[in-house]
């Protein structure tokens, strides 16, 4: 399924009646005054720990950027807050196993993606731009590959940085699922500056 | 206090006290009950309104819980133990005859 087909039925709306620029706006105000349908809601609270996340990341590149660059497109960082927001949502019921009959056991495919997105933004100089499970999620023991986009920071190895994301990822889902993964593919699709860096490096990127 | 209604609450304590559940969502949309939830905010200082749903089936009592799993133990493991105890509890409160319990994890870590 492309991601322009998988977009189609997403309303920012979707997040239990909260947008990303809403939920964004909360954290800005210290999340005051306290917003019950906010604060219990499991997919306004993984968008808004992934919202945290992004925030320390871009402001630590828009400050190295604006040095350079003011007028630099940041349009990235909306893609992100756009997948965020599709990410967090429940999907599909992912099985746990019990011997009961009267047990129906399941993770929310949004907890999933918010694990694999977590793992990803772990991995320093990393940020994951998307992430998807390829499969049928229903069936246990069905084959299931993780598809994930992410940025690296100048300066670091992709290869090592895309297996070191590959590694944070399996090992999360291997403690908190029964996937059975049959690949992680990761694509380092952009590189940013990092304010560690300094006037050398961006010129040098120049 | 009506006999389902104390099993309830009953249920969301026990849910909350098991090792690695770090929330106990609503299984209901979350903005109808909205409403209810700000009531509770201002009783007990916190989201804590009954959140364990509890109905009567053709084949007996179904129990559905959501809830979010701290990152330090297995997702897997804690809602199998989520499952165990309400069962226990059931058990022993004589209600043997359970339909079904449901618990789903919607968030980790």
């Amino acid at each position: 399924m492309s991601d322009e087909i998988a977009l189609e039925g997403f309303e920012p709306a979707d997040l239990d009646g909260h947008t990303i620029d809403e939920l964004s706006d909360y954290l800005e105000a210290g999340c005051l005054p306290f917003d019950p349908s906010i604060e219990s809601s499991p997919g306004c609270q993984i968008a808004m720990a992934a919202l945290i996340r992004l925030r320390g990341v871009s402001l630590s590149l828009l400050e190295t950027e604006a040095i350079d660059e003011p007028a630099r497109d940041d349009s990235w960082v909306a893609g992100i807050l756009n997948r965020i927001g599709f990410e967090a949502q429940a999907g599909r019921s992912i099985p746990v196993s019990h011997p009961s009959a009267q047990a129906f056991l399941t993770l929310t495919e949004g907890a999933v993606r918010g694990l694999i997105r977590a793992a990803g933004d772990s991995v320093t100089g990393v940020l994951i731009g998307r992430c998807r499970l390829q499969g049928d999620v229903t069936v246990p023991g069905e084959p299931i590959t993780v598809l994930v986009d992410a940025s690296v920071f100048w300066g670091e190895s992709i290869p090592e940085a895309a297996a070191r994301v590959r590694e944070a990822i399996y090992a999360e889902l291997l403690k908190h699922t029964e996937l059975t993964i049959a690949a992680i593919d990761v694509v380092i699709h952009d590189v940013h500056l990092s304010r560690s860096l300094g006037e050398d490096a961006a010129e040098e990127i120049e | 206090m009506d006999d389902r209604t104390a099993l309830t609450r009953d249920l969301t304590d026990l849910v909350r006290l098991i090792p690695g559940v770090a929330a106990v969502y609503s299984s209901g949309p979350v903005v109808v009950e909205a409403v209810s939830a700000v009531t509770q905010v201002v009783l007990r200082g916190a989201v804590a309104h009954d959140v364990v749903a509890v109905a009567e089936a053709n084949g007996g009592l179904t129990v559905s819980v959501t809830i979010g799993v701290s990152e330090g133990l297995p997702a897997t493991e804690v809602c199998r133990q989520v499952y165990d105890a309400i069962a226990e509890r059931l058990l022993l409160g004589g209600m043997a005859e359970t339909a079904s319990i449901a618990v789903k994890v919607a968030r980790i870590g």
